[in-house]
């Protein structure tokens, strides 16, 4: 990658707007909305929070939202709440008075509230321009939690972040998700969902569940962070990043053995995790497997009679028949059975057992049917395709037990080792995964020595770099695809356009983060495609 | 020869602890020959399940090794709610103690070079057999009146993961907030880079200064400081007449009656330049300039050792410690002697 942390950063940020924005108008569909904006001079305010990352040099922006939210700008601005709408009221669409506009610091989590009011009006849309939307270059402020030093942001969920620490008594390099009270209000059971996840996660102690170390509340700012052990990437990241979205069958019988390992043992808890796929599946950096997300996980009653469940929220893709046709209970751990069964041929084949255009059909296909393992699989390797096939029986009866897992001939084999196996990918060009704390650390105990000016871009030059990069990737991807088809026969025409959409797509994801928003509006237009209901869950 | 009874030793005096209350060392003697041993004593009831886990696995490694210059665990038993280790009982007890005690400016260097030499030789053995101490440190490097052993495997690390020899080790560093300060900078850095048994070479060169200078490394900067030191490569030095000016230098002010007297000693004496360069390569940043185990015993550093003895070296001390069993009530003494003596006499290397 070659693109520097801050550009991604801001390009997430960047993006957001243009979600958040677009939800709010109801799909995007305003665009053409007829208030437009002015170009404000770009003057620069001193920003004290080292989170201040995008600058809107538009007050016009929201003119007429919620009072609260205006005054939250005007603090920031230093002006009245009224000043700023009487000028703004006064001189709409002038671009003569641009010097004078001052600009407006916003914060992410104001971006957040931007959202809310937007939401709150429902019609209302605003154009910005994109040379109006200024960011800063972050400043590494030293920023500690308890003991703990914080450092980039390593991914975002529909909770919040999840960002790296450092324990500054015992250097350990952490992980620390942060949760707002305001988001998980948003989200269905959400804040009953976390305290569940808590009071799991502090019971169980096994190698290959992710560990909660510690759990701190800040009542102030109405946030949660839960400190967790350090994991350097996912299974889902690795996926996305190796070429046919697949591993060698060795590499997933290891990671295999492992999941089975925690399963067993969570089952021995008593818990049902019911969410088991690869972006759940996290990596230490010695290759151990990490069970997370306990999210939607259940733990039966300690007098429960058997593993009788009513409930399951998990990912469509991996669900098994029995939730898929809504019955009303169902056996808790077969359900596992099943997803691990699913993650696992995912793992091997980059593929979904069912697949679907939308959910409802997704939902269907899985209910309806026994699944057939394909010829190629048994080609592959008999004893693998028998093990999958043995997990995914409709029949929740006939489903494997994960004894029988273990007894099973793939299971206890040690398949051979066929070239390297596919390595974790690197965080924003960082192929070691360095600390990403270390930075804040050198600044905080080095001071000044290198202070650099503050550095402002703004979103069109953001814009046109990513422009450029994609023209870039896009022409390499199509020398790449004449090469191959003057080699290979032809392939189908739809295979060649999925292979080159794949292919664009990690070329892009490998450049750069910045590609984030690339791939998040996809997500967001076509929450039909099933290769992306793996990140969405039901409610 | 060794009972599983706590009746069948007898306990001679207390040694010392360490962990707070659970960990009580003492020196005792058992079987016909009246054999000194020391004996360990853990309180299970109050050890975390963790570190029970490490207890087990150190005394399940250690029992493996077969030294001269590892610490030997002779015995093992459980009894009552406590895990009592038994090992050879160590003239000197740690290095750490001899500092604090007797050498409060450091040990001359022929002594530091005995000292180094036996413990690069237990690192060419427990290297060779893909394990990685971890934790080299003066508190766990032990002197008898012959040799120094290297002890306390607790932080070892071995080349084996999931069933498959690997050439470097990845992972999250334990953390023990006693050992952070002697960890090598790769250790600490906990990326997919990972780390080598070069580590163990990165502590023994903080452990060579510890042992010269008589000052625990990093003891007043915050973890966090030491760590973007050492990532910087920045590191401890040797104090005598050649580095000590500069110290004085930079820190200006240092009016404290024991630090002048400390600085003088320090900025009189002289350090070979065979150890400075010995030094130098231990705690080079980058792990691959480090010399092997193997390699770095026979730097010219340790030709010194060849014409004397660590009781030849600790004379003065034996002649102190006549009896062992004195040790408790007489340290205390023996460090006020000891340091006018060092004022008296000039330094002979």
């Amino acid at each position: 990658m070659t693109v520097n942390s801050t550009h991604a950063m801001e390009a997430e940020a960047q993006f957001k707007i243009a979600q958040r924005a677009g939800g709010g108008g109801g799909g995007g569909q305003h665009l053409g909305s007829n208030k437009s904006l002015e170009v404000a001079g770009k003057e620069i305010a001193d920003a004290a929070d080292d989170e201040t990352t995008v600058l809107l040099a538009n007050k016009n922006f929201h003119f007429d939202t919620a009072s609260e939210l205006d005054e939250a700008f005007v603090e920031l601005n230093g002006i009245s709440a009224e000043e700023a709408m009487a000028a703004s009221a006064e001189e709409p669409d002038n671009h003569t008075d641009q010097q004078h506009n001052p600009v407006t610091w916003l914060n992410d989590y104001e971006i957040d509230t931007l959202d809310l009011a937007t939401l709150d009006i429902g019609n209302m849309f605003n154009r910005v321009d994109s040379q109006d939307i200024i960011y800063q270059q972050k400043k590494k402020n030293l920023k500690m939690v308890g003991k703990y030093v914080m450092g980039d942001v390593l991914g975002e969920g529909s909770y919040g972040k999840v960002k790296e620490a450092m324990d500054s008594e015992n250097l350990c390099r952490l992980a620390v998700k942060i949760l707002t009270k305001r988001k998980l209000r948003r989200i269905p059971n959400g804040e009953q969902n976390v305290t569940r996840e808590i009071h799991l996660l502090k019971q169980l102690k096994h190698q290959n569940v992710v560990s909660l170390i510690d759990v701190l509340y800040n009542n102030e700012k109405q946030k949660m962070y839960l400190v967790m052990e350090y994991c350097v990437g996912g299974l889902q990241e690795m996926l996305d990043y190796a070429p046919n979205k697949k591993m060698p069958l060795f590499q997933a019988h290891g990671y295999f053995k492992q999941l089975v390992d925690g399963l067993e043992y969570l089952h021995g808890c008593r818990v049902i995790h019911k969410d088991i796929k690869p972006g759940n599946l996290l990596l230490t950096l010695d290759q151990t497997l990490k069970i997370s997300d306990f999210g939607v996980a259940e733990q039966l009653d300690l007098f429960a009679p058997d593993d009788t469940c009513t409930t399951g929220q998990g990912s469509p893709a991996f669900q098994p028949p029995e939730i898929a046709n809504g019955h009303e209970t169902f056996s808790g751990y077969k359900v596992d059975i099943w997803s691990t069964g699913v993650t696992l041929y995912n793992l091997v084949t980059g593929l979904y057992p069912f697949e679907g255009d939308n959910i409802f059909r997704l939902l269907e296909n899985i209910g309806r049917s026994q699944w057939v393992a394909p010829d190629w699989l048994f080609e592959l390797d008999a004893n693998f395709a028998n093990l999958v096939l043995g997990m995914l029986q409709a029949d929740p009866n006939k489903r494997l037990s994960l004894q029988q897992i273990r007894k099973d001939h793939w299971f206890i084999s040690a398949p051979e080792v066929t070239g390297p196996p596919i390595p974790i990918p690197p965080l924003k060009g960082d192929e070691i995964r360095r600390s990403t704390v270390l930075p804040y650390l050198e600044a905080y105990h080095y001071g000044n020595e290198q202070e650099q000016e503050d550095v402002y871009f703004t979103e069109h030059d953001v814009n046109q770099q990513l422009a450029q990069r994609a023209a870039a990737a896009a022409a390499e991807i199509r020398a790449q695809q004449a090469a191959a088809a003057a080699s290979a026969l032809e392939p189908s025409t739809s295979a060649a356009a999925a292979a080159l959409a794949n292919g664009n797509r990690e070329e892009t994801a490998s450049k750069k983060k910045g590609s984030s928003l690339k791939r998040r509006a996809k997500k967001l237009t076509s929450c039909i495609s099933v290769r992306k209901l793996s990140h969405c869950r039901t409610s | 020869m060794f009972g599983n009874t706590l009746s069948d030793y007898k306990i001679i005096s207390v040694l010392g602890k360490q962990n707070g209350k659970f960990c009580t060392v003492y020196m005792g003697k058992c079987g016909s020959p009246n054999y000194s041993i020391a004996i360990k004593k853990l309180c299970l009831e109050k050890t975390e399940d963790k570190e029970l886990q490490n207890i087990s696995d150190e005394i399940i490694l250690t029992r493996q090794f077969r030294h001269p210059n590892i610490n030997s665990i002779l015995h093992s038993f459980v009894c009552n709610s406590d895990v009592y280790i038994i090992t050879p009982f160590m003239w000197f007890r740690s290095c750490e103690d001899l500092l604090e005690n007797l050498f409060p400016t450091g040990f001359s260097e022929p002594l530091i070079a005995l000292i180094l030499r036996d413990v690069l030789a237990a690192l060419i053995y427990i290297h060779k057999n893909g394990i990685i101490h971890g934790s080299i440190k003066a508190g766990h490097i032990l002197l008898d009146k012959k040799k120094a052993v290297l002890t306390c495997f607790r932080e070892s690390r071995c080349f084996i993961n999931h069933g498959k020899n690997s050439f470097v080790i990845r992972g999250i560093s334990s953390g023990h907030k006693d050992i952070i300060n002697w960890t090598a900078p790769e250790v600490l850095d906990q990326n997919l880079n990972g780390f080598t048994e070069k580590c163990d070479l990165y502590s023994i060169g903080i452990a060579c200064c510890e042992i010269a200078n008589g000052i625990k490394p990093y003891s007043e900067a915050q973890p966090t400081f030491m760590f973007t030191e050492k990532t910087r490569g920045n590191v401890p030095s040797l104090l005598d007449q050649s580095t000590c000016f500069h110290l004085m230098e930079e820190e200006g002010t240092i009016q404290f009656g024991t630090l002048t007297r400390k600085h003088e000693i320090y900025s009189q004496r002289i350090f070979s330049d065979e150890m400075h360069q010995f030094a130098e390569i231990c705690l080079n940043r980058n792990p691959l300039n480090r010399w092997s185990a193997e390699k770095s015993i026979t730097h010219s550093f340790f030709k010194q050792c060849r014409y004397t003895s660590i009781s030849d070296q600790l004379q003065y001390t034996v002649l102190n410690l006549q009896d062992p069993f004195k040790i408790e009530d007489g340290a205390l003494e023996n460090t006020e002697e000891s340091k006018n003596r060092f004022e008296d006499e000039p330094w002979d290397f």
